[in-house]
């Protein structure tokens, strides 16, 4: 029963605040993180924060159990919304938003946000070398290695089989071996997670 | 409205003030009739509180830009309406002119192949490769309402060499109209009898199956959780 009413405060998110709050609350920490995790920028950091909540409001309604439990669901909303951002970027675009999330932030929070972009240097950098991957070995190995997810847990984020997510995430760690190299200076746990 | 959980208000405190008033707005404009009542299956349509948006600019007080949906094709059987923030908001009501709905999802700059197939027929076996991903999860959603199906796609997540396939197949029922995101080319529908429709389940989450490239097709069956 507990997914049932799972999925009923999800999707009573797009209407009604107080589940909005308590599940901003539960997920505005991983949310900031998971974006430290691939934008260097506070200010982007701030605006894709935004961009995500607003996208779980817009798509709250379309959540259902298969696609993982909520929080994991709120990984591949995440995920989509950053990687959206990437590609209009590379295209010159930014979108405007309903909320500008930068707007918000004074230099405090900015501080804030710089220190837990830099804790996250090193998943940044796995990040940004798994540019080279496929998209769909990319999704894997990005909720896999950076999020922590089970596999089979990426599997239902992604929509997919968890053997299809397993093939995956073997042949996208086989390439990223030759293109990761260690990082000298910092320990590089990710990393080594990740290949071995 | 400002929380004053803390002394010092932070970011996420005005952030969340923020968000609030979007749900706030979007409950005013579109309230749900008996949300708690019974938790019932059938989701609203996704039209409301995007209309409810276009039609509340005036209301809206908060920070950023209100977008305005830009029509870019529809008649009594179909409706495609693109937002300038990438999202497209796509409305299937009557089961026909397959080519004008393609036509205006292309317009829209997403690439479709739609085929509506006549009772008793499907397309013959699989035709392209599933994209892996993406889209599902981040927005091709959506549900059956009495009149319409609806769905909202980004058109940022579409990537080269994907084409969004629309297939109705079996019956002339929009239920059975199956949305999913090809990666790559997509065969032409080769017309064949389509096996007898498999009973109907009751199902919270009955509707269309949007196939996010698991590479199984149509209906309104859940796809087991594994």
């Amino acid at each position: 029963m507990t997914r049932t009413s799972a999925t009923n405060a999800v999707a009573r998110i797009g209407r009604d605040p107080a589940a909005f709050e308590a599940f901003y609350r539960d997920h505005v920490d991983a949310v900031q993180r998971f974006v430290a995790r691939r934008v260097d920028d506070p200010h982007l950091a701030a605006d894709l924060t935004a961009d995500v909540f607003l996208a779980v409001i817009d798509s709250a309604d379309g959540y259902r159990p298969e696609l993982g439990e909520p929080g994991h669901w709120l990984f591949g909303v995440a995920r989509n919304v950053v990687a959206a951002d990437r590609r209009r970027t590379a295209r010159g675009l930014r979108a405007a938003s309903r909320v500008a999330g930068r707007a918000l932030a004074d230099a405090d929070d900015i501080a804030r946000l710089v220190d837990r972009i830099d804790a996250e240097a090193q998943a940044r950098r796995l990040y940004r070398a798994m540019e080279l991957l496929a998209d769909g070995e990319r999704a894997v190995l990005e909720l896999v290695a950076i999020e922590g997810l089970a596999v089979k847990e990426a599997a239902a984020v992604l929509g997919i089989r968890p053997s299809t997510a397993r093939v995956r995430l073997f042949r996208a760690r086989r390439l990223m071996r030759d293109q990761l190299t260690p990082a000298p200076s910092t320990p590089d746990t990710v990393a080594t997670e990740v290949l071995s | 409205m400002t929380p004053t959980r803390s002394p010092r208000v932070r970011f996420e405190d005005r952030l969340l003030a923020e968000l609030k008033q979007v749900v706030v707005e979007r409950a005013d404009l579109a309230p749900e009739p008996t949300a708690e009542a019974t938790p019932t299956p059938t989701r609203p349509a996704r039209r409301t509180p995007r209309l409810a948006v276009a039609t509340g600019v005036g209301a809206l007080g908060v920070a950023g830009a209100v977008v305005l949906p830009a029509v870019l094709g529809g008649t009594a059987a179909y409706a495609v309406e693109a937002n300038a923030d990438g999202t497209i908001h796509v409305e299937i009501k009557e089961i026909r002119d397959a080519a004008g709905l393609e036509a205006a999802l292309e317009k829209a700059g997403i690439p479709a192949e739609v085929d509506f197939l006549p009772d008793g027929k499907t397309c013959a076996g699989p035709r392209f490769t599933p994209a892996q991903g993406g889209p599902l999860s981040l927005g091709v959603h959506g549900g059956p309402s009495a009149q319409a199906l609806t769905f909202t796609l980004r058109l940022g997540d579409f990537q080269r060499d994907q084409t969004l396939v629309i297939t109705a197949a079996g019956q002339q029922d929009l239920s059975r109209v199956d949305v999913g995101v090809a990666q790559g080319p997509v065969a032409p529908c080769q017309e064949v009898d389509a096996p007898p429709p498999p009973p109907r389940q009751p199902d919270p989450s009955s509707g269309p199956h949007l196939d996010s490239g698991t590479g199984e097709t149509l209906t309104t069956e859940v796809r087991p959780t594994s």
